[in-house]
């Protein structure tokens, strides 16, 4: 039988699936010639804009890597993270603090069998490569890596008749003493001692590191180099050296109070003395007087690397790795690109050898009056601070919270050195037998 | 009714409730049960395997004079809060109650800061307890009670007391409105009666007006004490617990043991200590508000 309706909707029909077939088609086929793995990486809110542009340089880079960027604020990143991980929430590469890698390797991915990560490992500063391994295992690759400086007031200093920064801490005090008394700072030391963040104890642990001592020996007691440093410290604020006012104050409110021109020294990580900061010739009173002095007696120090890590539950770890290497590391074109920027744009120093040789690093250096070779022999020779501490225990995060707290009461005349060496002791004790 | 109607009634009643009950259940219930259990386990995050810990957990946290300290803290934050804000809330609604002028625009005005997010509020007295260019400063200087700018936050107990006061002036407007409600439900002809027998405002404050608050103000009580043990955004955001541990209360010393240390089983052991003060407290607080009902 051919009825002509049935003819009609035969072919109506055959149009419909023709026309579905090709719009389904022309969906995917172009899906499928640009395929696109998108990847969840997190970072904390330092110049956010500056690490949206780097996403955007690296997807241009990598056109099948889509990058989701999610942002965190610093003082809830550790915890977020943390939370985030124990929910599954999926992410597949983040940023990394290195006080907090003895707790987080158990999760992180270790990176030594990843392509290229051997040679990188390689040319690493030790600083870096020290601060980024746990375990004989890589779990990152440098953000940037800073050391501790006295950051000084060249004015003022030379205002007092001082000739250069102190050699000694005896020294230090005596300098402060003298512009003290010739009225040019009511208290000339400023300090970031507040207990939250890294602040206090990592001042310690740098003076502790210029005596050419640890913090703490093997049976977790203060050794003498700890308590010489924390009894001279308490001094400078008894006698009124330091601002007692700035007890509260993290490293980035000390940079700006020293930027208002009113004290000698802040003994703190080497970027405050950048553009961005002490020599921000917009914002701050001590443009063009603010540089960087090693510290006192054997002028050892320590320093710190940021990093950045993949999550080992990610399921796009090749292209987490192809961004670890664009931030943490090289371009395509094997230049160090994101490194270097940082320099340009945050005073931030790098993790690998050379750098400083680029033409663009050493200009941007030099324009706030550091010395690149400086910068990079300090950056080569500063300890990592597992050295000095027990940096990369499981417990270190807690005890440092602690320990910030004790510095502080010592320090604000609440609670004798001797007493407070004794409870960092004791805690650190507690904790490396619960963790045991 | 007939009894298969009352049924039927009854299997409504459970219906429409249910999905309530359930919500309880899911959001109250099973993470305090949840929190209970993990309180005995062995859950230290970057250690690897996990199991029943027993006790460990409570002996460790009660052993850590942390901890004790904390417990100290959050007893004199509480107490000093609630009083704070009971004796201002008290005042302020005796105010409202005596006819002054704008006194319905005044409880607009008193009930502002209930408004507030925590978060905002927390934020708001940050700027003012600045120690270079914080409200507080710059009043008392300009009056010149201060020489020189202080930093608030910068010893122990100053620190704890500007938390507190920053606590009690979001809780201010809850014993405001409370109050001044049980103001209002006192008859009249009481003091009239009181007047006519020769009492004066003390007396009738003392002899009326207190006895007959008792209910609300006990009611003012327990709810900020609740709340009080458990306050956290407002240290968080001013003293993240310190200087040293000077402010540091349970809340945020919970947090900080699970969530950023990754001690969860710990952490658990000081949300239970803690939660079991709170209980007690309240059990205890309407235990005597209904002895003291009884006796009237």
């Amino acid at each position: 039988m051919n009825d002509p309706c049935r003819k009609t909707a035969g072919r109506l029909a055959f149009r419909f699936l023709a026309a579905a077939l090709i719009t389904a088609a022309g969906w995917l086929i172009p899906s499928a010639a640009f395929a696109q793995t998108t990847i969840k990486f997190i970072a904390w809110n330092f110049q956010v804009e500056t690490v949206q542009e780097f996403v955007k340089q690296f997807e241009a880079e990598n056109p099948g890597i889509k990058v989701d960027l999610e942002i965190i604020p610093s003082a809830q990143y550790a915890a977020k993270i943390q939370l985030m991980r124990n929910a599954n929430t999926p992410f597949d590469g983040l940023y990394v603090f290195d006080h907090v890698l003895g707790q987080w390797a158990s999760w992180l991915e270790p990176l030594d069998g990843y392509e290229g990560a051997a040679g990188l490992k390689a040319k690493m500063l030790p600083l870096a490569r020290q601060s980024m391994t746990f375990n004989g295992k890589l779990y990152g690759l440098p953000y940037f890596t800073s050391y501790f400086g006295i950051i000084y007031n060249d004015k003022m200093m030379k205002a007092a008749g001082i000739a250069a920064p102190p050699k000694t801490y005896a020294e230090w005090s005596e300098q402060a003493k003298k512009i003290k008394a010739a009225g040019l700072a009511q208290h000339p030391l400023i300090w970031p001692v507040k207990h939250t963040g890294w602040g206090g104890m990592w001042i310690m642990n740098a003076m502790v590191a210029s005596r050419g001592g640890k913090l703490l020996d093997d049976k977790y007691n203060v050794t003498s180099e700890g308590l010489k440093s924390l009894k001279w410290w308490e001094a400078t604020y008894r006698e009124g050296l330091s601002d007692p006012n700035g007890i509260e104050l993290d490293p980035n409110e000390s940079a700006r109070a020293f930027m208002t021109g009113n004290y000698y020294t802040n003994l703190t990580a080497s970027f405050f003395a950048g553009a961005q900061w002490a020599n921000d010739k917009e914002k701050s009173k001590v443009a063009g007087a603010a540089f960087l002095a090693p510290t006192p007696e054997k002028q050892a120090t320590v320093g710190f690397a940021r990093m950045y890590g993949i999550n080992s539950a990610s399921t796009n770890k090749k292209e987490a790795w192809a961004i670890l290497k664009f931030l943490g590391a090289t371009a395509k074109s094997g230049d160090y690109v994101t490194p270097k920027q940082w320099v340009q744009k945050g005073a931030l120093t790098w993790g690998y050898e050379g750098v400083e040789k680029d033409a663009a690093v050493a200009a941007s250096l030099k324009s706030w009056g550091a010395d690149p070779d400086n910068m990079a022999a300090n950056l080569k020779n500063a300890l990592a601070m597992n050295e000095v501490v027990p940096f990369q225990a499981v417990w270190y995060a807690e005890w440092e919270l602690f320990a910030n707290g004790v510095l502080q009461n010592v320090l604000a005349g609440r609670m004798k050195p001797e007493d407070g060496a004794t409870q960092w002791s004791e805690k650190a004790r507690q904790l490396a037998a619960r963790y045991k | 009714m007939t009894p298969s109607a009352l049924r039927r009634s009854d299997f409504l009643l459970r219906f429409l409730n249910a999905p309530a009950i359930l919500l309880v259940i899911a959001f109250s219930i099973a993470p305090i049960v949840y929190v209970f259990y993990l309180s005995f386990q062995d859950l230290r995050i970057g250690m690897g395997a996990s199991g029943f810990a027993g006790l460990d957990n409570y002996r460790f946290v009660l052993e850590d004079a942390s901890v004790i300290k904390a417990f100290s803290n959050t007893f004199y934050f509480a107490g000093l809060s609630v009083l704070l804000a009971t004796l201002i809330g008290l005042g302020i609604a005796l105010l409202l109650h005596s006819d002054i002028p704008g006194a319905g625009w005044l409880v607009s005005a008193v009930v502002l800061p209930w408004a507030i997010p925590e978060i905002v509020n927390a934020l708001m007295w940050q700027w003012i307890y600045n120690p270079t260019y914080g409200a507080l400063n710059g009043i008392l200087y300009s009056l010149g009670l201060i020489a020189e700018y202080r930093a608030w936050l910068s010893s122990p107990l100053s620190a704890m007391h500007a938390v507190i006061f920053a606590y009690a002036w979001k809780l201010v407007p809850f014993a405001v409105i409370i109050l001044y409600a049980g103001l209002t439900a006192i008859p009249t002809e009481y003091y009239e009666a009181a007047e006519i027998d020769g009492a004066g405002d003390f007396a009738q404050f003392r002899y009326i007006t207190l006895p007959l608050l008792a209910p609300p103000l006990g009611v003012v009580v327990l709810f900020c004490m609740v709340w009080s043990m458990r306050a956290f955004d407002i240290v968080y955001l001013l003293t993240r617990g310190g200087p040293g541990d000077g402010t540091m209360v349970l809340s945020y010393f919970v947090f900080g043991k699970a969530f950023e240390f990754g001690d969860v089983g710990a952490g658990a052991a000081v949300a239970c200590l803690l939660a079991l003060m709170t209980f007690a407290l309240t059990a205890l607080y309407m235990r005597a508000l209904r002895n003291s009902a009884g006796t009237r």
